[in-house]
């Protein structure tokens, strides 16, 4: 996949950083997976270390979070060059269909959760129409107004005198009961993160990869 | 009627503010083409000079504007020369990149040296306007408009009558036919760089006689600087200065809808914004580029 | 790192301690330390309240540790309080207090300052059944989340301006009719609509006008309150949106009978920015320097306003932000006494029964873990001065009313 992208061969002296690289990643990526797994009472009672304690669950979920963020950004960013400073928008969206829907409409967590990547899909595709006939400056100044209008929308729009989304205040959302919430939701940030990258990877593999990489070198 | 009145004054009043933003970080933009997020970071180090300057020295605030010029033509003549240079021809996300690392740390730069307490200048005249009839125009508020026109004006002329604003415009046009006739790219840069900076200081400056600052106070003005010359177009003066009066008068309007309706006064500019740039990219009056 | 080595600090305190064994007088032997965590907005918009809710912890802290500590079961137990800026971010907030659980495995934690912040830590104390007192976030949307853990010891935002509403009904000639400006948090918005809800009962009729929370260009505002002509301005909002409305006022020559803003002028940061254009304004407040309570414990009101001073020589008066954070260590040091315990169980079902009259009023916790036992009084800006001018049994003077214009003053 990373070669997809070099338009230079790697010399020998990179071809061994890249090497380091990808074993310090290796290890990194393991430890990520198997330390969390230490928090499970069966292995506590066994005996084995807490490696993984809530706080660093918050820190490591986020973590995994920007990876997501990160790479969902470099698919229009990264590989057109178009620069989106909008997409924050499509972090909202789905964050607020989600949190309706459990908060508002009563639904399990893991039946909201496919539909907020299809509402934001589907407000990215309405929004891009008028918005990818825009270049460079503009198309980035226009992505940062939409995703300041939406904030602002979401925050404000009023139905009968109380907020639709929570105004301010936001949602509450109940705290998720189950065994080992922050292992649940860790792993299912990690499983996001290896979506999306997986993703990224198709479509570098892919001609319509290629073709958003020669948008980037040459409209 | 006499309510549409004071509020179209109202408008145009903070529209000044605008405009005082909006043309440093116009003339950047088209000149060099780099997008200075640092914009707002260097406004609020020319509120600081101002702040300080009144608070030690007892100095009205309009006097001290030449200074914030100054010190803002030195600091952004240095930080192009030796920072900004770097990425001139790089793709927009370095220049992005870049300038808002100097954003960051001109901002933190601004905490250490003076807290994040807010500071504002309550000159002596400060609560006294114009009347005229049963309107009110504040001094203060009339005297940052004037000021932000004149400094459009001066930028202007600068830009159109000297040889040096001349040298500036033709490195925006086409900078290998600039070099060709013996322009200095790196120093030009670098000037255009500063006046910019200067503008910036220059609103500041008329800034902290209108709100209260802190050194992260700035960022909604990149932001609005933004929109302003998006709102006017790129590439003339006198398309910033409509850009910055017609914000104003958005924004308003925008906050005086009564009951819930205000709080929209951001959405409506960004949306608005949006609008433009997808009917008519080239803004009121600039040019397309 | 520094939490490390901070943890270190604290486990040798601890193991210094146990083998230290009996320390103090009287034969009361010196128990373990009781660490307090905070997140406190030290940098950003919040920093002058939070420094003020720092004051308040402080105050409480050198006290007690001068009687020896707080005294659980005749066993004497030192306080240390862990402050961490959370630059006035309510995410970063949320992060610091998993953080002081965690790593730096405070047993109790005080709150931090605002409605925003106390919201977001209050889910985290919850999570880790860690009981929180907190004294400055009136939003009641905390309290009507079902937490079991968090307790508020002031009054909840809908009483803040419902005293000078109170007030308003009783003055001569009586004003009928309030422009409500307000900003778009939570907090003011709470406030905002109990004046729009409680004030017509009284007579008034209430006009409601919002804006962006954080605004500091208000003139379009005080523009619609002026074409509106109303008896009565109030702005439900902080310290700065209060400030930037004041000097717009005075600007666009904004004149009614009252001016009344819901947070701001009882900070000394108010008179300071404004002069003598803070004269005649009023605000709710917690508490102020003339109640008259006859506490249990600790300090009365002006021993307490005299510690103040002696800690802090030229910051003024105590303002209801520092006494209120007073008040939540008191309510935790209370509890603590009553539980006979540190096991954050017991304490929290201590917190739950408490009952105890204290220098800034009675602390008691209704079902949902806030204060309504107490009232809110209503002070106005005389002459550069503070005064308590509602109601009329804690009020040291009259209120001056109507409010002259900007260019008779």
């Amino acid at each position: 996949m990373l070669r997809a992208a070099f338009t230079t061969k790697p010399t020998e002296g990179g071809r061994r950083w890249r090497r380091l690289f990808l074993l310090l990643g290796g290890v990194v990526l393991l430890y990520g997976l198997l330390a969390p797994l230490t928090s499970l009472d069966a292995l506590q009672s066994a005996g084995f270390p807490l490696l993984a304690d809530k706080l660093w669950f918050r820190i490591a979920t986020a973590t995994a979070m920007f990876v997501v963020l990160a790479s969902a950004w470099n698919l229009v960013g990264g590989l057109t060059g178009y620069a989106a400073f909008g997409n924050v928008a499509f972090f909202g969206i789905g964050a607020y269909t989600c949190g309706m829907l459990i908060s508002r409409a009563h639904w399990p967590l893991f039946l909201a959760l496919p539909l907020a990547p299809l509402a934001s899909a589907a407000f990215a595709a309405l929004v891009g129409v008028p918005l990818l006939r825009l270049r460079g400056h503009y198309f980035a100044v226009a992505s940062l107004g939409v995703g300041v209008a939406v904030g602002e929308v979401i925050q404000n729009v009023e139905y009968r005198g109380t907020p639709v989304f929570g105004g301010s205040t936001g949602l509450f959302l109940p705290i998720f009961s189950v065994d080992n919430r922050d292992l649940v939701f860790y792993f299912l940030m990690v499983g996001a993160a290896a979506l999306t990258i997986g993703v990224t990877w198709l479509v570098l593999r892919r001609r319509f990869g290629y073709g958003l990489i020669a948008i980037r070198e040459n409209e | 009627m006499v309510n549409f009145l004071q509020l179209l004054v109202l408008g145009l009043l903070a529209g000044g503010v605008y405009v005082g933003v909006g043309v440093g970080f116009g003339l950047v933009w088209g000149v060099l083409n780099i997008v200075n997020l640092a914009h707002g970071a260097l406004v609020m180090v020319g509120g600081y000079l101002t702040w300080t300057l009144f608070t030690r020295l007892g100095l009205d605030p309009f006097l001290s504007l030449p200074l914030d010029a100054l010190l803002l033509f030195t600091i952004g003549y240095l930080l192009q020369r030796g920072v900004i240079n770097r990425v001139i021809r790089a793709p927009l996300l370095f220049t992005f990149l870049l300038t808002f690392g100097v954003n960051l740390v001109v901002i933190n730069l601004l905490l250490l040296l003076f807290k994040s307490d807010f500071r504002s200048v309550t000159p002596s005249y400060a609560g006294a306007g114009l009347e005229l009839g049963v309107l009110v125009i504040p001094f203060t508020r009339l005297g940052a408009l004037v000021v932000a026109l004149l400094l459009a004006a001066g930028l202007a002329f600068v830009l159109n009558r000297t040889r040096t604003g001349l040298a500036i415009q033709a490195v925006g046009a086409d900078r290998d036919a600039a070099q060709l006739v013996g322009i200095d790219l790196r120093h030009t840069y670098a000037l255009t760089f500063a006046l910019g900076a200067a503008c910036a200081g220059v609103a500041g400056g008329l800034i902290t006689l209108i709100q209260a600052i802190t050194p992260t106070a700035g960022e909604p003005y990149t932001l609005q600087a933004f929109v302003v010359v998006i709102l006017g177009g790129l590439g003339r003066v006198t398309a910033t200065v409509a850009g910055g009066l017609l914000f104003g008068l958005i924004e308003v309007f925008g906050q005086s809808i009564p009951g819930s309706g205000s709080v929209y006064a951001n959405a409506i500019a960004f949306g608005l914004l949006v609008l433009v740039l997808i009917l008519r990219p080239q803004g009121l009056m600039g040019r397309l580029r | 790192m520094r939490s490390r080595s901070s943890v270190l600090l604290v486990v040798a305190a601890l193991l210094s301690f146990a083998c230290g064994g009996t320390a103090g007088t009287g034969g009361t032997s010196t128990g373990a330390t009781i660490t307090f965590g905070a997140p406190l907005g030290l940098t950003g918009s919040l920093t002058k309240e939070s420094t003020l809710t720092q004051q308040g912890y402080d105050l409480w802290v050198d006290w007690i540790n001068q009687q020896g500590g707080i005294n659980i079961d005749g066993v004497k137990h030192p306080v240390k309080v862990k402050y961490y800026d959370d630059t006035s971010s309510a995410n970063q907030s949320a992060v610091l207090m998993q953080k002081l659980i965690t790593e730096d495995k405070v047993n109790f934690l005080l709150g931090p300052y605002g409605s925003a912040a106390t919201a977001t830590d209050a889910a985290i104390a919850e999570q880790n059944q860690v009981p929180m007192v907190e004294a400055n976030g009136a939003a009641q949307a905390i309290f009507n989340q079902g937490y079991k853990y968090t307790f508020g010891v002031l009054s909840p935002a809908n009483k803040y301006l419902q005293g000078v509403v109170d007030m308003a009904a009783t003055l001569t000639p009586k004003p009928t009719s309030i422009f409500m400006l307000s900003a778009d948090d939570n907090f003011s918005l709470e406030v905002a609509n109990a004046v729009r809800d409680y004030a017509p009962s009284k007579g008034f009729t209430v006009t409601l006008q919002k804006y962006k929370n954080g605004s500091t260009n208000l003139a379009a505002e005080v523009q619609a309150a002026k074409a509106a002509n109303p008896d009565i301005v109030m702005n439900s909002g902080h310290l700065l949106e209060a400030i930037a409305i004041n000097k717009a006022a005075k600007e666009y020559k904004l004149n009614s009978k009252l001016f009344a803003y819901s947070v701001g002028p009882s900070t000394p940061d108010f008179i300071n920015s404004l002069g003598k254009d803070a004269n005649y304004v009023y605000d709710g407040s917690q508490w102020t320097p003339q109640v008259k309570y006859k506490p249990s414990f600790y300090l009365t009101e002006s021993q307490y306003v005299d510690a103040y001073h002696k800690k802090y020589p030229g910051a003024g008066d105590p303002d209801y932000h520092v006494a209120e954070s007073t008040a939540a260590c008191l309510a935790f040091q209370k509890a603590l006494e009553n539980a006979k315990s540190t096991d954050p169980k017991k304490v929290r079902d201590a917190l739950a029964k408490l009952d105890v009259m204290t220098f800034f009023g009675q602390i008691k916790f209704d079902s949902r873990g806030i204060n309504t036992y107490k009232p809110m009084v209503v002070e106005q800006i005389q002459n550069g001065q503070h005064h308590t001018v509602f109601p009329t049994d804690v009020a040291d003077v009259k209120p001056m009313y109507p409010t002259p214009a900007w260019d008779q003053r």
